[in-house]
């Protein structure tokens, strides 16, 4: 069965690096241009894995992850953080909302697929 | 409390040159490296500029300068699209997230240094380097930034102007610790 993976980020160009490099994989990605948005469509989609930026218009990525955690619907769906901003303040703040791991901006596509198959297991495009 | 004595313009730029040298080499496969001084002439035509600021504990203002061509050459490589088939929106998409991800290393810098700090979203804007209506728009950027429409304050610490390459294009750099 396909895998769901939400990016949420501001970004175009990070939405389509996330999208390229889960071609290969048998992974259906959906995404949202802010935290709001992201929320709503998590809810609806309910995903195997979120990718969260922190820096974005409306909701930031740390309210977003907050609001997730806080709704029973979605709260258990795995996070990832992938954001410019690696510093220890804000990662603190992720890790109290008990975030599943982080990938620092600029980032390889192979640093994605590594942590996504420590989180589920990625079968090939049938 | 303002931090921003704590830190030096050198540690600034040093900052940000490794920053601008990763993001080159990891997102798109451009090698970067700082200009010699004969090249730091200011930018000039066409320019996409990114207005970034850091708010806090630290204040720190970044304006990067991207040429059309720089522009759409990392809009191409990134989203994998030839340059006659990109829009203005995804070619600014790319600047500011070029942007966002060069300062937000600065940022987190920073943040290890226990200066409590929060970055903004980057603000594109496109005019013609040098041009008064530009140079408006700039401090009206920051302005916003600073969260004030207010006029910027004349004791404010000079500009340093920093330059590298980008794959075969000039990267500017105004900073503003």
């Amino acid at each position: 069965m396909s895998k769901k993976i939400l990016t949420i980020d501001d970004s175009k160009m990070v939405r389509m690096i996330v999208a390229s490099t889960f071609q290969p994989y048998d992974c259906i990605i959906v995404v949202a241009a802010d935290g709001a948005e992201g929320v709503e469509v998590a809810l609806k989609e309910k995903p195997d894995l979120i990718f969260l930026d922190i820096t974005m218009p409306v909701l930031n990525g740390i309210d977003t992850l907050a609001k997730i955690r806080a709704t029973p619907e979605i709260a258990a769906i795995p996070v990832v953080m992938l954001t410019a901003e690696s510093d220890g303040q804000r990662l603190g703040m992720a890790d109290q909302l008990k975030v599943n791991g982080y990938i620092a901006k600029p980032f390889k596509g192979e640093q994605l697929i590594e942590l996504t198959q420590k989180i589920m297991p990625l079968a090939p495009k049938p | 409390m303002n931090h921003s004595s704590k830190i030096s313009i050198g540690s600034v730029t040093e900052w940000l040159s490794q920053a601008v040298y990763d993001v080159s080499e990891t997102m798109f496969s451009q090698a970067a490296y700082p200009a010699q001084q004969l090249e730091k002439s200011a930018e000039s035509g066409e320019v996409l500029v990114a207005c970034i600021g850091i708010r806090g504990d630290c204040h720190l203002e970044v304006a990067l300068y991207f040429s059309q061509t720089l522009a759409s050459r990392l809009a191409s490589l990134s989203l994998e699209m030839p340059p006659a088939e990109l829009d203005e929106k995804m070619i600014d998409d790319v600047a500011g997230e070029f942007s966002n991800m060069v300062v937000g290393a600065v940022k987190s810098r920073i943040s290890d240094l226990e200066i409590v700090c929060a970055m903004t979203v980057p603000h594109v804007l496109r005019g013609t380097a040098g041009a008064p209506d530009l140079v408006q728009k700039v401090n009206a950027a920051f302005a916003v930034i600073r969260g004030s429409a207010g006029p910027k304050d004349s004791a404010a610490p000079a500009l340093t102007h920093l330059v590298f390459h980008v794959g075969e294009a000039l990267l500017h750099l105004d900073v503003q610790l």
